[in-house]
């Protein structure tokens, strides 16, 4: 099992949700690390959605909150 | 079929969808009214009324003078209002139907300082280019009017500027 990290962006728009966790994925994650965006940003939901699958990075959507998200992803 | 309209209403529709979407109705639009769809405009006159309020009296000053008649036309069903209030309702009904409707939390002063900044800057620029990506981009280029794509040109390349800018802000603050 990776190591679990936290990025919160609760309040934060476009682009700054999906910046943040390339930069936090590629830079300080080894693989099988995940890493747990909390976002209500829902635009920023399909973005790091779609980055992830690109990449090859394992991710899974769960709802924390009424239109609040935690988006995790899990480094290939 | 309840189903379906759910999924309607709550998935994510592509990009062109939303495109031929406000082309269509931005068609009605002009058919119907005779001017293309606009929301700045509007916003100035908002602005007028707002200054009234707290006793400032914009309609005096230079710049301004080409929004008089409008103003003098402006009341709750004047057009462009209608748009605007629509829009804003609009967005919200559908922001609500769709449950991503929520109270943001501010993340900071720096948010705070930052959004109005960008607002006064979006709004003197809407001015200076006589509309914004509405008015002066869509409306500009389906009126089959040059300056439309003029605009397209520079706002991408601002837009581009800006991007960099706000990434190199970015890693500092991380």
């Amino acid at each position: 099992m990776g190591k679990k990290y936290v990025l919160d962006v609760l309040g934060e728009v476009c682009p700054v949700p999906l910046f943040k966790t390339k930069e936090k994925v590629t830079r300080e994650l080894s693989s099988g690390d995940t890493l747990l965006v909390e976002t209500d940003f829902p635009r920023a939901v399909r973005n790091i959605i779609d980055w992830s699958e690109k990449h090859g990075h394992h991710v899974k959507v769960i709802e924390i909150d009424e239109a609040c998200w935690q988006v995790q992803v899990t480094k290939k | 079929m309840r189903k379906i309209i759910v999924k309607l209403l709550t998935s994510d529709w592509p990009y062109w969808v939303g495109g031929v979407g406000i082309a269509v109705i931005n068609i009605g639009l002009l058919a119907l009214t005779g001017k293309p769809w606009g929301i700045t405009t509007t916003v100035t006159l908002w602005g007028f009324k707002l200054a009234n309020i707290i006793g400032v009296r914009l309609e005096n000053v230079e710049a301004f003078r080409e929004y008089l008649t409008r103003l003098a036309d402006f009341n709750f069903w004047y057009g462009g209002n209608l748009l605007n209030v629509g829009l804003i309702f609009g967005v919200l009904v559908s922001a609500i139907i769709s449950r991503e409707f929520r109270f943001k939390k501010i993340t900071g002063k720096r948010q705070v300082y930052l959004a109005l900044l960008g607002g006064l800057l979006m709004g003197y620029g809407a001015r200076l280019a006589s509309g914004c990506n509405v008015g002066a981009l869509v409306g500009g280029i389906s009126s089959l009017s040059f300056h439309g794509w003029l605009f397209l040109i520079f706002a991408l390349g601002g837009a581009w500027v800006g991007c960099q800018i706000m990434y190199v802000l970015l890693r500092r603050v991380m």
